[in-house]
């Protein structure tokens, strides 16, 4: 009972944000979908300390459908240029250019002094990872979940690269995760939420460079599994982006 | 109350705090209302 108050309040919460942000950047803006994102992680949280709270499991259930018809109705922006390519199906690999990444990321690498961190167990994985933070990941061809050990928060890699934002320099990009084959067979953005106890992932295919298709999704979400030692696949939250629409 | 449920209901108010911090950058207005997504890296 307590839980399920607690886990009213804070949908009412959220549920007054939306209503806020809708009036001042309109009800289809990525600002909208940015708090959906964000109460899903709250929610995983919630659910992560009662999993038995049905009124936060009912909206976990209604935010994933939600998020997911957002992206797939808005679409995306285009690429500038297009810098990967199919190499093979049954799973998708995706092979970002060679040159490209010699040329713009290899010195960036280099500069980082790091390396990305295969998660294979889900101890090491909260060694490396904190949980509620977002990480850029990389699928390999192996089915290595990779994670670039720093954290971002949802804000900036959500708007970060929108048009005229800010392009640091040294900003890490997926390829860097992969630097060897530059193959990939999902990448995009993950947040592990939860406790040691019991974890759930939120997960997305919002890399700019390999720009994974939906049938990625699978990938992402078996590697996690594995990676972190997830029995449900319902504890994985994966959304896809449409083939972009606009250059 | 329970002390999960307070720390999000705080995480809620650090988001509009974000949000607030994006909208005050020179792009930030135009990128809160894009309707499309963006990637979180781009070619470069």
């Amino acid at each position: 009972m307590r839980s399920q108050s607690a886990g009213t309040a804070v949908i009412a919460r959220f549920a007054q944000v939306r209503a806020d942000l809708a009036v001042r950047y309109g009800a289809q803006s990525q600002a909208v979908t940015f708090l959906l994102y964000e109460e899903l992680v709250s929610m995983r949280r919630l659910l992560a300390d009662d999993s038995r709270c049905a009124v936060v499991a009912r909206r976990v259930g209604e935010l994933g459908p939600a998020i997911q018809s957002r992206f797939d109705t808005a679409g995306v922006l285009g690429a500038e240029r297009v810098l990967h390519r199919t190499v093979a199906t049954g799973p998708t690999v995706i092979e970002f250019d060679r040159d490209h990444f010699e040329r713009a990321y290899r010195a960036r690498l280099g500069a980082s002094g790091r390396r990305a961190v295969a998660v294979t167990d889900r101890a090491a994985a909260l060694r490396v990872l904190r949980l509620g933070a977002s990480y850029l990941y990389v699928v390999d061809e192996e089915g290595v979940l990779l994670v670039w050990p720093e954290p971002r928060d949802v804000a900036d890699l959500t708007f970060g690269w929108a048009p005229g934002g800010p392009r640091p320099a040294d900003r890490v990009v997926h390829p860097m995760l992969v630097p060897e084959r530059l193959r990939a067979t999902a990448a995009g953005e993950l947040v592990v939420v939860g406790s040691p106890r019991c974890v759930f992932v939120v997960a997305n295919l919002k890399s700019g460079h390999f720009r994974p298709g939906s049938e990625c999704a699978a990938q992402v979400r078996s590697a996690a599994m594995r990676a972190l030692r997830i029995d449900d696949p319902a504890g994985i939250d994966v959304f896809t982006l449409p083939q972009a629409t606009a250059a | 109350m329970t002390e999960t449920a307070a720390a999000e209901l705080h995480r809620v108010d650090a988001i509009v705090e974000s949000l607030l911090a994006v909208d005050a950058t020179e792009y930030g207005t135009q990128a809160l209302s894009m309707t499309q997504a963006t990637f979180s890296d781009t070619q470069g």
